[in-house]
């Protein structure tokens, strides 16, 4: 039923990308005026005060060329000009660099105290690199703009670029991140210093920090600095502006069918700025008008977001206030086999809530110290309920990451930081109790198990990190002390980190370290789970070579080995036990072409193999988050000022599932229930997987603002795509499945 | 967070939406309930069963499981035969099943078959003794497996009921429920393809049930469901089935329609 209900959302996002399309080529770029002045009209000479501004937004534009003649005059700092109009026939043309000249009639400038001129952009210029700044140097860390993720990221979200990264898994529908074999569990995201549940929304394709806020992203797939904890996968950092506002500036967004939004900032004064966002989903009021009459099926995502940013700046510090409040939620009634209600449906919601506030203050003391603290309190809501079964968990928690940075000699720095932290919550959790011993087992039948209860517990983590130099080899060792309050021990995890400029386009990186996680609070919790549960570690090793071929290409390979052990898995007497193991090895190549105004986009490739273990008895297995071939290729093209048109391609192996060798039929429950190939656990795929997405952008520049119309689709693939396999009722057959049809979209944004 | 991917579950709704094969329709051998103590001598499942009158498995008494089963017409002749012990120490293996011969009964394309199964139950002392929460709960659950075939397909089958220490223990008489085809109507022909078919049941203990719905024909919309669609794929002779099966007591109940669309 859903399907009938896509396509109708398919048709009407078709007739929305045709209107846009056909205003766009009713807005195609006008030639400029002619210079030609046939008109005799001589007269005294004129004063007029000419106004330069840029077309679409409205921006001063300041030493523009007003060409009068021969003479050649300039704006001023304020975009002005006062100018003498002569009483001849003629024009006058005004020039600046990146914009289209424009040429102006004396005839229309006599008899006006005052002019506005709007010059358009220019023809995008291939010639220029746009270079970006460096920052503690990361040895697995890619760093892109949002510049550029708005080229090619999905949905040109900032969020969204991790999944065209090296070492980054995906799957159709999946939005978690799994970075090299670990869990989507083992990364932790940050806005600058302030630690966020997720940094994207789970319906859209929306990072939940406005992308207008933000100057780039950061992405660490290993080998991360000691500054880094709690984290044995990877670390995705959104980091904020931090200049101010030359105008006030207001955008919204219409996403058919998904949300709307609208986006605020102005400068307050000449050292402060102020910047709000709020975006709310649509797609809860369109689903039920598309959904045919006579479907089963009620279903309502939403998601909504709120930011606020208050920025302040003096010549030795800055302040960051931010303030970030997201929702994430899904309510679901629909036929399931296990229902056990005369309607024959199963009631499922899901909520993710959270909110943080965070001042961070960058203070510089002087004679190379700074040093950066931001204070912060988030709270957060994960609520998830399936029929009777509920998980429930509530937490807030307030830290206080501070860094001192003192810079030595050749960009060399020394950081010492630390981090105490206070977290209380609760959980209420019902669900079915293991029961693995039992061939027969099936969570709908088994007993029920309740735990509700409250946790409150301190925890302190301190770091610090040091550059050194062994001729050209600047090696960082570190280390990172922590103890997380309901874990019953201290941790250690040392890290070292080396560069070797081979030459100067060719750099050799490798780094090493162990990472620890804190298990989950109902995990150690006496009723529900084991106490005795202590941090999960992992080993990274990582090895590399970057090389710059020229200042637009850049390549980089790496390979890394990851072992993973005291994993929590569920079983044993108390449901959990840390007695798993995980291991991950592999290779990435990374082809940049850097970005210029035309042409920007990547090619990334990763082999690698993920095998996990029940605990040391067992022999390895492919892990769940295996997927040995992972290639994407993304790309944009500005074909002139106004359109840009850009691709992405992937194409991966799928990941593993069990096979199934039979079934039985469970007459508890009317239901076959699958006898899995237990001797070869994940021995079995769906076939590669790949997928295409076209998309579009054309900017409507007007005076004083601009329209951006977004259109693409997603999901294309040449002959049939395979998502995965799904088996028949009594698994006796299986069927591969497509999940997603391709799915065309529509974003208009304006800017004033 | 252990999070959930919003888009995962609407992907999983879209793959779970077009099922090729159904497991309602009665193309092959299917099992579809198994009554534990059924009323003695009753053969026509077309008329509503009197659920109080079954009497419950009791420690060191006997226990028939009646089991019902599907096929197309001209399905060969179902064997029943006990299977593996179970392997898990907290229940009792029962394997002394006395398996009766197969009854069948021809419906309108559709094979209805019954198999009685009885066995022997362990005493109150034994049970207890596997299973010390018996002597203070007065009950236990006894896990049976069994492999039925019809010659062309071999389906284990496996399933518990519960054994009382006597019918004075809570619960040995609460929970036995009835059920009724409220529509289509005993022998009224239908008109429609499409139609809406609904069951009542006598649920007075609020039990929670599991309805299955079969045919031997077309496509059942929701068979979860009490009241629902039926899509007949055109005129002619129709079997419809609707099941009942109590999540904790394990009772059951089965009705069986003809249904005729002129």
């Amino acid at each position: 039923m859903l399907m009938i209900s896509l396509k109708k959302m398919q048709n009407m996002t078709l007739l929305c990308c045709c209107a846009a399309a056909v205003q766009a080529v009713s807005q195609t770029e006008e030639p400029p005026p002619s210079p030609v002045v046939t008109t005799p009209a001589p007269s005294a000479v004129t004063k007029v005060r000419l106004k330069v501004m840029a077309k679409g937004s409205g921006r001063i534009l300041k030493r523009a060329e007003i060409r009068v003649g021969q003479e050649i005059l300039a704006t001023g700092p304020d975009g002005t000009l006062e100018l003498d109009v002569p009483g001849r026939e003629g024009s006058i043309q005004v020039l600046r660099q990146g914009y289209e000249a424009v040429f102006i009639d004396f005839k229309d400038l006599r008899g006006k105290s005052s002019y506005s001129v709007y010059l358009p952009p220019g023809k995008p210029d291939d010639s220029e690199v746009v270079i970006t700044g460096q920052r503690r140097p990361e040895t697995s860390r890619k760093t892109v703009t949002v510049q550029e993720t708005s080229r090619i990221a999905p949905g040109g979200d900032p969020a969204q670029i991790a999944q065209l990264l090296p070492g980054v898994q995906s799957s159709p529908g999946r939005t978690e991140v799994v970075i090299r074999g670990s869990g989507p569990n083992d990364s932790r995201y940050f806005v600058d210093d302030i630690l966020v549940p997720s940094i994207f929304h789970q319906v859209q394709n929306l990072s939940v920090v406005p992308a207008q806020q933000l100057t780039d992203v950061d992405f660490n797939s290993g080998g991360f600095g000691a500054q880094y904890g709690d984290a044995t996968g990877g670390i995705i950092v959104l980091r904020s502006k931090d200049t101010l506002p030359e105008n006030p500036r207001t955008e919204f967004v219409v996403n058919v069918p998904f949300y709307l939004g609208i986006y605020h900032e102005r400068p307050l004064d000449e050292t402060s700025s102020i910047a709000v966002s709020v975006r709310k989903s649509t797609i809860e009021a369109i689903l039920p008008m598309v959904l045919p009459d006579d479907s089963d099926i009620t279903v309502i995502p939403l998601f909504a977001d709120a930011y606020a940013r208050y920025l302040t700046k003096s010549e030795t510090t800055n302040h960051k206030l931010t303030v970030i409040a997201s929702e994430d939620g899904l309510t679901l009634s629909a036929p399931f086999d296990s229902s056990t209600e005369v309607d024959g449906k199963v009631d499922v919601s899901f909520k993710n809530r959270f909110a943080v506030i965070g001042w961070e203050r960058d203070h510089n003391l002087g004679e190379g110290w700074r040093y950066r603290t931001t204070p912060q309190y988030a709270y957060s809501r994960f609520q998830i309920g399936f029929g009777e079964d509920k998980v429930y968990i509530t937490s807030n928690e307030i830290q206080m990451p501070t860094e001192f940075t003192k810079r030595l000699d050749k960009g060399r720095n020394l950081y010492l930081g630390f981090s105490p932290q206070y977290t209380v919550g609760k959980f209420d959790i019902t669900a079915p109790a293991f029961a693995t011993d039992d061939p027969y087992y099936d969570p709908e039948d088994a007993p029920r198990i309740s735990a509700n209860s409250t946790f409150s517990f301190s925890s302190f983590a301190a770091w610090s990190s040091l550059d050194l130099q062994a001729g050209p080899i600047v090696y960082t060792p570190g280390v990172r002390v922590f103890k997380t309050g309901f874990v019953d021990e201290v941790g250690v995890d040392p890290r070292l980190a080396a560069r070797y400029p081979i030459d100067a386009n060719n750099t050799i990186k490798a780094a090493t370290g162990q990472y620890s996680i804190a298990p989950e609070p109902q995990e150690t919790n006496e009723d529900f789970g084991d106490p005795d549960i202590g941090y999960e570690r992992a080993n990274h090793y990582v090895l590399g070579l970057e090389t710059r071929w020229t200042d637009r290409w850049i390549t980089e390979f790496q390979t890394f080995y990851k072992k993973t052990y005291r994993l929590v898995v569920s079983g044993g007497p108390n449901n959990y036990q840390d007695t798993g193991s995980r291991r991950s090895y592999g290779f990435e190549a990374f082809i940049r072409r850097n970005l210029t105004e035309q042409f920007f986009g990547w090619l990334a490739y990763t082999w690698s193999v993920s095998e996990e273990r029940k605990s040391d008895e067992d022999d390895w297995y492919t892990s769940q988050y295996d997927q040995t071939h992972i290639l994407n290729l993304a790309g944009s093209y500005k074909i002139s000022a106004y359109w840009d048109l850009g691709t992405r391609l992937k194409y991966n192996t799928q990941s593993p599932y069990t096979p199934v060798t039979g079934s039985i039929y469970n007459s508890n429950l009317d239901k076959y229930q699958p006898i899995y190939d237990n001797s070869n656990p994940n021995s079995a795929r769906a076939p590669v997987s790949h997928s295409i997405a076209l998309f579009a952008t054309y900017d409507s520049l007007y005076d004083t603002y601009k329209l951006k119309y977004q259109f693409g689709v997603d999901y294309l693939s040449v002959g049939r795509r395979v998502d995965s396999v799904q088996y028949n009722y009594d698994y006796s057959e299986k069927e591969e499945m497509s999940s997603l049809p391709p799915i065309p979209y529509i974003q208009i944004s304006g800017e004033f | 967070m252990r999070t959930l991917s919003l888009i995962g579950l609407m992907t999983l709704l879209l793959a779970c939406s077009e099922p090729k094969t159904r497991p309602e329709t009665a193309d092959k051998l299917k099992p579809i309930l198994v009554l534990v103590n059924p009323p003695p001598g009753v053969t026509n499942f077309e008329q509503p069963l009197d659920g109080a009158t079954r009497p419950v498995p009791v420690a060191g008494g006997t226990v028939t499981l009646q089991f019902h089963f599907i096929g197309p017409t001209g399905m060969g002749a179902l064997t029943l035969t006990p299977g593996e012990p179970e392997p898990r120490p907290l229940t009792l293996p029962i394997t002394n099943w006395t398996v009766a011969a197969p009854a069948p009964t021809e419906y309108p394309g559709l094979q209805h078959v019954t198999i009685a199964a009885q066995a022997n139950l362990p005493t109150a002392v034994e049970l207890s003794a596997a299973w010390p929460a018996f002597a203070t709960e007065g009950f236990a659950r006894l896990r049976y497996t069994l492999v039925v075939t019809d010659g062309t397909r071999e389906l284990p089958l496996a399933g518990d009921f519960v054994v009382y220490r006597d019918t004075g223990v809570a619960g040995a008489t609460e929970h036995l429920f009835g059920s009724s085809i409220d529509y289509p109507v005993a022998n009224e022909n239908v008109s429609e393809t499409k139609l809406t078919i609904s069951s009542s049941l006598q649920n007075t203990q609020g039990e929670p049930v599991k309805i299955g719905w079969y045919v031997s024909a077309g496509e059942i919309k929701n068979r979860r469901a009490a009241t629902t669609e039926w899509e007949l794929p055109g005129s002619g002779d129709y079997t419809l089935i609707f099941t009942v099966r109590g999540k904790e007591s394990r009772n059951g109940d089965l009705q069986i329609r003809k249904v005729t669309l002129p």
